[in-house]
């Protein structure tokens, strides 16, 4: 039994940045109606630029900050340069597009920071807490982890159902014509998307970069197993990113745990096929004018 | 990727090798060699996941080439090093192998890295007759003459590590007793370690495992698992990006056994890059089998030598650049064991014959005759210091077999010293 | 809609004419392999090798309207079926013929047909980004389930292939080399099954060993004290090096500063005297004539040539067209009849079958089938190229398979050695692939073959979109 709670435990921390990476992929979702597969190259980039920040001044909160200014800047940058020009024509050359974004932002980061893994200080105690005689597989950093996520989760909700930026935004990606006829301006709505998924994943990113190492190529696995995530959930979803992002750290500690890790990938792909086989559009997602 | 030295002796050099050119008659040989060049190559991960680390390799051997063309070459030829990065990609390892072979007409494949990438090419390399150096990994399965006579492997298999630290657990009074577990790299690590320790009679009291990528996250479960079935000694075999993660995750359970770790999941110098401040404490008394002298023994002479070579060339003095000197030095020495008249054959039957009296910062026998390719043997038992550094433990070396069966054995064994001036 | 109209003619006598411009393009590729360089025709097999897979990709993605992050995967299953069946079977079971290669590459096929069913199946309800994401949890899944089946799949190392060479092949060679047994049977060796052989016994280090009591504790001499601790001093054999033997930092000369004259170039290289040499890399005692490139890719080619045979049949046959109306309108496609989840499960059935195909052909090509080969890499790279090259026609394949292997040749040419340091040359090429892609789909959203034909197009007057 203690057992089972140290895999959920263990489980959730790991879960909660999965969920941030999906998070950012349904925030891009929402806003253009695509798939951006260099988000994850995007968030590796600025935990880069946030590793910088704090080896040279020492400062997480500042190494934070700095990295979402980045992440935002990336976000937009990514999407005047590649994805405005490709979006309208093509979801399949966007896909490329941005699969082309993520060899190069890899390349880049190598270029400049080197292939070898480095570490991260944490800003909090990163040791497991003692609790009825015994030390739990979660820390005061974890916990920072998983409020993060909570309190970026309810932001960004309340964003999208309270203000009118985010109901414009909304409108936006679900129907740009209609949008701009009611006055709203689509572009700089798109951008803005853009920009808060960007700096979701820059969070994402330096969240779990101290729970790990950083190298060009750490956060590959992460991006398969939030899209994975993301879909399940129902690309639309915010709270649906949010479930499955942690259901699957919890879904890949306990098979770590009770059967051997190999089986997790399997497990991941298994669940994911019965899942579109039952719930095509994903678990919270909009049934809305499927096509036949 | 060329570093190179700055020497009063490269005009010499040049001018020994044209007076050789014209001494030598032109002849049939094989490819690759002509009157004052030897052309080999290499693939290897310079780039992507499995890039850390081994990307440094063919740096040092290129440095320690540089060093010897600057002194004359070997036999008046120098050494051209062409390298493909494959990614640890066998699609790609077999296409920069094609054009290595067709288009660069090497001479000799050299420190090829990996198993899975080295499967896709090592049966055309040997039906071609091409002599294929110092494999780079623990797979045992290139060290099989019948099959691949012409691919030497560089290290001792995982499953000679494995009988090793079986030996050693079962030998050391503090070990010995101890509730033993086992943590390993889905794949090759695994198998292979497995059967070295059924082979060294080592029970484990649970097994676990990860699979390559996953050290992104931390291993929660494993390390649970680990904990919880009251692991007093963790063997673990992996990749070094791996062994941070586990320590690391390790000290944030409180859970905190004897480790004893691969030698390739070892180096402390990526350690302390992903563990900071930590790697100390969390390093500290963890054993780790070793073949070369220990890389901070500066008071040793090829570790001295080789510290020399890297330094000039502006390396960073870690395992994989000493390993990467280490290598290309007995290269070096192979090919000019092979005599002037250089060939393909010849090149194999000087390993073959001579390989015994080879010089380099091993301090086990290397073993190479016309039945058996292991190369290096075993293995001594060393130690972190508070430092981070290997310490040797062992007066000892242990050798085994990559066999199915049969155990470590004892032996001693005492290196010869290095050439003069480290010059093949 | 014109599509829809059309649905009532049937082809004729294209077949024929199919026929006969496959044919033609076949014998000059064959001419071609064998009047080019070895390595040359090694490009032209991994070429035919990947517009095998990409015929399959112009139907699912570009007539059928279904993206795929995943082909990857369905060829590493044509690969291991390739494998296991060379490996395991002797006859063909039921019918009790004589195995050979060419029966292995039809139970790839029908391997392919199978997977491709079910993922059709299941891709059939879904919409692009769900679809997206099934299929990469395929490119991903399907390799990790390599390594849960070690004994039979070989896990992460893969299993090695015996190719069957044609006769007179490779087989003298192998004679030469003792392991013929292997290759007529066309048997596979596991990487890791080496330590199930027995050679290793005959490795003797009894002379090294001290014959201590392995049963016996550590004992306090066995430890090694500073003492022991090697130095210079210590060598057991050979000379005493003096400490004039030693290499120091003065052996290098004055001055830490390099300067460019006392950097070793090319030049310094000379020109040399080229000794004679076999220019395919096969040494004498080695020859058999037989150069390995080109019977890979004279394989490679016929494979694609019947792949692209039955691929034109279908694109330009009523099925073509069947796939167009649905991904155009299924709604009007359902009106005439055409069922839209069966025209897109076909289209995967199809796509699935040549990715089987070429799967196989890309294990007998690396005589190796490992998940490594078959990762998410080589799914996406499938998918650049089809875009690359254009996603609406055949001959789309075929250039984003050229685009595929001449690409990466392109970035090391134009990021070779530039004397930069390590890691700004080991990540240029990477770095320069990323942003050509990026470049292409920008500058030519519609691929080679759409952005020509929008150009003819312009010249005429006309207007479509590049895509359709």
């Amino acid at each position: 039994m203690t057992n089972f709670i140290d895999y959920l435990l263990g489980g959730f921390s790991n879960g909660a940045v999965i969920a941030l990476m999906a998070l950012a992929l349904v925030l891009v979702w929402r806003s253009t109606r695509m798939v951006n597969f260099a988000q994850v190259g995007q968030a590796m980039f600025t935990t880069y630029v946030a590793l910088t920040i704090q080896q040279s001044t020492g400062n997480w909160l500042l190494a934070l900050v700095v990295a979402i200014g980045a992440g935002a800047i990336l976000g937009v940058i990514v999407f005047f340069l590649v994805i405005r020009p490709v979006k309208n024509s093509d979801s399949t050359g966007a896909i490329i597009a941005t699969f082309g974004v993520l060899i190069a932002l890899q390349a880049g980061a190598g270029m400049i920071w080197g292939g070898d893994p480095q570490g991260f200080i944490p800003p909090v105690d990163n040791a497991g807490l003692e609790f009825a005689g015994r030390i739990w597989p979660i820390s005061p950093y974890d916990i920072l982890v998983l409020s993060a996520t909570a309190a970026l989760v309810i932001g960004l909700t309340l964003l999208f159902t309270k203000t009118s930026l985010g109901l414009s935004m909304r409108a936006s990606a679900f129907n740009p014509e209609v949008a701009r006829l009611s006055g709203v301006r689509v572009n700089r709505m798109l951008i803005s998307g853009w920009a808060i998924a960007g700096a979701t994943g820059a969070i994402g990113g330096v969240l779990i970069a101290p729970a790990s190492t950083i190298s060009p190529n750490s956060f590959d696995i992460l991006l398969v197993f939030a899209f994975t995530a993301a879909v399940i959930g129902g690309l639309d979803s915010l709270i649906g990113a949010v479930t499955f992002g942690i259901g699957t750290g919890l879904v890949i500690s306990l098979v770590s745990g009770y059967s051997d890790s190999g089986n997790a990938a399997i497990v991941a792909l298994v669940l994911l096929a019965l899942n579109l086989l039952l719930k095509p559009d994903g678990v919270f997602g909009h049934h809305g004018a499927r096509s036949v | 990727m060329k570093f190179k030295f700055a020497t009063g002796t490269v005009a010499l050099g040049t001018a020994a090798a044209l007076a050789l050119a014209t001494a030598v008659p032109a002849q049939a040989a094989d490819p690759g060699v002509t009157s004052n060049k030897i052309v080999i190559g290499t693939t290897t991960a310079l780039t992507g996941p499995a890039a850390p680390g081994y990307k440094d390799v063919p740096v040092a051997a290129q440095a320690y080439f540089d060093y010897v063309n600057a002194n004359g070459g070997i036999n008046g030829r120098k050494i051209d090093l062409r390298v493909f990065d494959d990614q640890y990609n066998p699609a790609l390892a077999k296409k920069g192998t094609s054009q290595l072979i067709l288009r660069d007409k090497i001479f000799a494949m050299y420190g090829a890295l990996g198993t899975p990438t080295h499967s896709a090419v090592v049966q055309d390399l040997n039906r071609r007759g091409i002599p294929d150096l110092f494999v780079n990994t623990g797979g045992a399965s290139f060290d099989n003459p019948k099959r691949y006579p012409m691919t030497f492997p560089a290290i001792p298999s995982y499953v000679v590590e494995a009988k090793v630290m079986g030996y050693y657990m079962a030998k050391d009074k503090a070990l010995k007793g101890k509730k033993k577990c086992l943590f390993y790299q889905d794949g090759e690590f695994g198998e292979n370690a497995k059967v070295g320790f059924k082979a060294a009679g080592t029970k484990f009291v649970t097994t676990t495992s990860y699979f390559s990528g996953q050290q992104v996250a931390p291993f929660s479960a494993q390390v649970s698992k680990l904990k919880s079935a009251g692991c007093e000694l963790v063997v673990f075999f992996g990749v070094t990006s791996a062994t941070a993660q586990l320590l690391g995750t390790s000290a944030k359970l409180g859970f905190a056994p004897t480790w004893m770790i691969t030698s390739v999941g070892s180096d402390p110098s990526v350690l302390k890059g992903s563990l900071g401040a930590m790697t100390g404490p969390l390093l500290k008394g963890a054993y780790v089998p070793s073949f070369l002298v220990p890389a901070q023994n500066s008071k040793n002479a090829y570790v001295s030598q080789m510290k020399v070579i890297a330094k000039r060339a502006g390396l960073e003095w870690n395992f994989y650049t000493y390993f990467g000197i280490n290598t290309a030095y007995v290269l070096s020495q192979a090919l000019k064991a092979a005599g002037k008249n250089l060939t393909r054959k010849g090149l194999v039957k000087a390993l073959e014959t001579n390989a015994r009296n080879f010089r380099s910062a091993a301090v086990v026998p290397m073993v190479v005759n016309s039945k058996s390719h292991q190369g290096l043997t075993g293995y001594y038992m060393g130690q972190y210091n508070a430092s981070s550094d290997v310490e040797r433990l062992t007066k000892y070396v242990m050798l085994a077999t990559s066999s199915k069966s049969g155990k470590a054995k004892q032996a001693t064994f005492s290196p010869a010293s290095p050439t003069k001036k480290l010059l093949p | 809609m014109n599509n829809v109209k059309n649905l009532r003619t049937f082809p004729g006598n294209r077949i024929i004419w199919h026929a006969v411009i496959v044919g033609i393009v076949w014998l000059l590729l064959l001419l071609l392999n064998n009047n080019i360089d070895p390595l040359y025709s090694s490009y032209l097999a991994l070429v035919a090798m990947y517009a095998t897979a990409m015929f399959g990709m112009t139907i699912l993605v570009g007539l059928s309207g279904q993206v795929s992050l995943g082909n990857g995967a369905l060829m590493a299953v044509g690969g291991y079926v390739f494998a296991l069946t060379s490996m395991n079977w002797q006859t063909v079971p039921i019918i009790g013929w004589q195995w050979n290669a060419v029966w292995s590459m039809v139970f790839s096929g029908l391997g392919g047909i199978l997977i491709g069913g079910i993922v059709g199946g299941l891709a059939a309800r879904l919409r692009g980004p769900y679809l997206a994401g099934l299929t990469l949890g395929l490119a991903v899944g399907v390799p990790a389930i390599t390594n849960r089946f070690p004994e039979l799949l070989g896990g992460e190392n893969g299993l090695m292939l015996s190719v069957p060479y044609p006769a007179g092949g490779y087989a003298a060679l192998d004679s030469a080399l003792g392991s013929s047994s292997d290759s007529s049977s066309g048997a596979t060796v596991d990487p890791n099954s080496a330590v199930e052989e027995d050679q290793y016994a005959e490795l003797d280090l009894s002379e090294f060993e001290q014959g201590a009591n392995p049963d016996a504790d550590l004992a306090p001499e066995d430890l090694l004290t500073d003492g022991d601790l090697l130095t210079e001093e210590d060598f057991g054999v050979g000379d005493q090096l003096t400490d004039g033997d030693l290499l120091t930092e003065e052996d290098f000369g004055v001055g830490d500063q390099l300067t460019d004259g006392d950097l070793l170039t090319d030049e310094d290289f000379g020109t040399g005297t080229d000794l004679a040499v076999d220019p395919t890399g096969i040494t004498d005692a080695f020859d058999s004539g037989f150069i390995i490139e080109r019977w890979q890719a004279s394989m490679a080619i016929a494979v694609a040539c019947l792949v692209a045979f039955a691929a034109l049949n279908l694109v330009r046959g009523r099925q073509g067209r069947v796939w167009k109306a649905v991904r155009d309108d299924p709604v009007a496609a359902a009106v005439v009849g055409i069922s839209p989840s069966g025209s897109k499960i076909s289209a995967f059935v199809v796509s699935s079958l040549f990715a089987a195909l070429a799967g196989a052909v890309f294990a007998q090509i690396l005589s190796f089938i490992g998940p490594g080969a078959f990762g998410l890499g080589l799914s996406l790279s499938l998918l650049v190229g089809i875009v690359l090259g254009g996603r609406s026609s055949l001959l789309g394949a075929i250039l984003g398979a050229l685009l595929l292997v001449w690409l990466p040749e392109l970035v090391d040419g134009l990021s070779g050695d530039r004397g930069w340091p390590e890691q700004i040359t080991n990540n240029a090429p990477n770095l320069l692939y990323g942003l050509l892609v990026v470049a292409v789909v920008l500058a030519a959203p519609g691929g080679v073959t759409g952005t020509v034909r929008a150009w003819v197009d312009k010249a005429r007057g006309k207007t479509r979109s590049p895509l359709s």
